[in-house]
């Protein structure tokens, strides 16, 4: 039988639910040697900046069991650099692009977000959430009247999709979840990574120069279920899963938990095309199943 | 470079916890000093690949060169021949030759020897003499010796504990035999340390050099920026795309 694959995310049309995470994928042309990026639903761009930046000193990654904590530091080429060297191929391969963007102030944020209004990128994902940066960042995922504040003047800034990347490292993220909804995001992406730190026990330093990164990968995975399948319930704009998915059965429990979409991120350091794989895989699942399309497993987790 | 199932042809344990591993790549080679990401066994935990420089192309066959150091070289050496392993390759810029009259000196450190057995072949192919400077902790941890000898490599060994060659650093046998003349190039495979003073050294006698270097990767294909390198601008340069091997001048230790 045939699949239908696409999904509605709010005002953005999928042809499938797959996305390559934030900082797991370039900027789409790194990995066009390994298969045709046009074929994922969609790709987010590693996180951009208002200038560019040039990371954390090394080591940045080390890996843990069944996952990896990073401190890259959100080494980036910039916005201007970006629309005007990277954003091309994009377009001219017809990818859906998701415009990861940071920013060390509000400001910042809405600056970056009204650059790319004037570009042809069809959605803006709010990263609010990451671990590995001083100013900026989580400070602003944390708390939801900060999350809420900066969702609103990006809104007031991108007339297409926000998707705003939540971050995990917070008391109550479905808290943060209905803040963000409140100010007008069009979908929540979770879960960024979750902080994390690993010791060296003869030097008794941190592993990691930034002392301490982001765990992604397979290990952190439940966590990342159980917060879609308690955020799902809760909010009225879709969500997109994050967390160590690295086949198709790792991906249907992020839609049956609630998500609409899924971004594989980690995977695609253990293969270029894990993507491009998993998705086959789960297209192929669904087929098999006489599942005729993916959003009808969305939010179907037993009571 | 391309990410592919290649069957173990042979997996040889040497002294020390060193193994010589074959994978079926079907290439018909590669540039001494490119790698690649080698799959290992899941087990314990284990997640990403491993990156490994390539040693030599035995037909259709690539050797690597690794010691168990972790868990992911220890996962590596319980896979038995006729198993099968993805490997992502050749990736990355290897050594490059040089036009003009001259010695090539290779300079390695521990298994930073690897390359220079490719690079041995292909010189000895070519009707030129690769002049290596190799230096390790102890004797054991000295590899490839028989085949180097066998390919009329002119080798200065040294160790930290005098058990074999010259007791002391490698860069202190180099600088003692080139006292009086220099190489037209230099090529060194090792620690960051080794890199620095290979580069310290050649530098300032105006001796070209090229060095190869050692960063925890995490892909392999240039997106998670874990394998960076300093460049003489300040600017963090990717060692998986952009190296492993850099012009000696661009970097900064």
């Amino acid at each position: 039988m045939t699949v239908d694959l696409s999904v509605q995310l709010g005002n953005l049309r999928l042809k499938n639910p797959m996305i390559a995470a934030s900082g797991t994928f370039g900027y789409g042309e790194e990995l066009s040697d390994y298969f045709p990026v046009e074929k994922l639903g969609a790709v987010s761009t590693k996180g951009l900046s208002l200038k560019p930046r040039d990371g954390n000193p090394m080591p940045r990654i080390i890996e843990t069991p069944s996952g990896m904590i990073n401190a890259i530091g959100l080494q980036n080429v910039g916005i201007e650099a970006f629309i005007r060297e990277k954003l091309p191929f994009l377009e001219k391969r017809g990818v859906v692009v998701i415009a990861n963007i940071f920013g060390n102030t509000l400001d910042e944020y809405v600056e970056i977000a009204r650059m790319l209004n004037a570009t042809s990128v069809q959605a803006v994902e709010l990263n609010i959430s990451c671990p590995n940066v001083k100013a900026g960042g989580m400070e602003f995922g944390n708390d939801p009247k900060m999350a809420a504040k900066v969702t609103e003047a990006v809104r007031a800034a991108f007339d297409r999709h926000l998707m705003v990347k939540l971050s995990p490292n917070v008391t109550s993220i479905v808290e943060i979840a209905k803040g963000v909804e409140g100010a007008g995001a069009d979908s929540l992406s979770m879960i960024n990574t979750i902080t994390a730190m690993v010791i060296n026990t003869k030097t008794r330093r941190p592993m990691i120069a930034n002392r301490v990164g982001g765990l992604s990968g397979p290990a952190i995975r439940p966590i990342a279920v159980r917060m879609v399948a308690q955020t799902f319930p809760q909010v009225k704009i879709p969500i997109v899963g994050i967390g160590g998915i690295v086949n198709a059965n790792d991906a249907l429990e992020f839609f049956i938990a609630g998500a609409a979409a899924v971004q594989v991120g980690t995977a695609t350091f253990m293969a270029p095309d894990a993507c491009s794989r998993i998705l086959d895989d789960l297209e192929a699942y669904l087929g098999e199943q006489g599942i005729s399309s993916v959003r009808e497993l969305v939010g179907t987790l037993v009571p | 470079m391309k990410d592919s199932v290649c069957q173990v042809e042979f997996h040889v344990p040497l002294q020390d916890g060193y193994f010589r591993i074959g994978l079926k790549t079907g290439w018909e080679g590669f540039v001494p000093g490119q790698f690649g990401m080698l799959e290992v066994p899941r087990q314990d935990g284990v997640l990403l690949r491993r990156p490994f420089s390539f040693a030599r192309q035995l037909g259709a066959t690539t050797e690597i060169l690794y010691k168990v150091v972790g868990r992911g070289t220890a996962a590596l050496s319980s896979v038995s021949m006729g198993q099968s392993l993805r490997l992502l390759g050749p990736l990355g810029h290897g050594f490059k030759m040089k036009e003009g009259e001259g010695d090539c000196v290779g300079v390695a450190g521990g298994y930073g020897i690897a390359p220079f057995l490719e690079q041995a072949i292909q010189l000895a192919k070519k009707g030129q003499k690769l002049i290596l400077f190799y230096g390790a902790r102890t004797k054991k941890d000295l590899l490839y010796i028989q085949e180097l000898n066998d390919l009329k490599v002119k080798l200065y060994l040294t160790t930290e504990d005098g058990s074999e060659g010259e007791k002391g650093r490698v860069t202190e046998a180099l600088a003692k035999v080139y006292k009086h003349s220099a190489p037209k190039v230099i090529w060194s495979c090792g620690p960051v340390g080794l890199l620095h003073a290979v580069q310290k050294w050649a530098l300032p006698r105006d001796v070209s050099c090229e060095l190869s270097v050692e960063e925890t990767m995490g892909c392999g294909t240039g997106v998670c920026l874990g394998c960076v390198v300093k460049d003489t601008e300040g600017r963090y340069r990717r060692a998986c795309i952009e190296g492993p091997v850099f012009p000696g001048e661009r970097l900064e230790f």
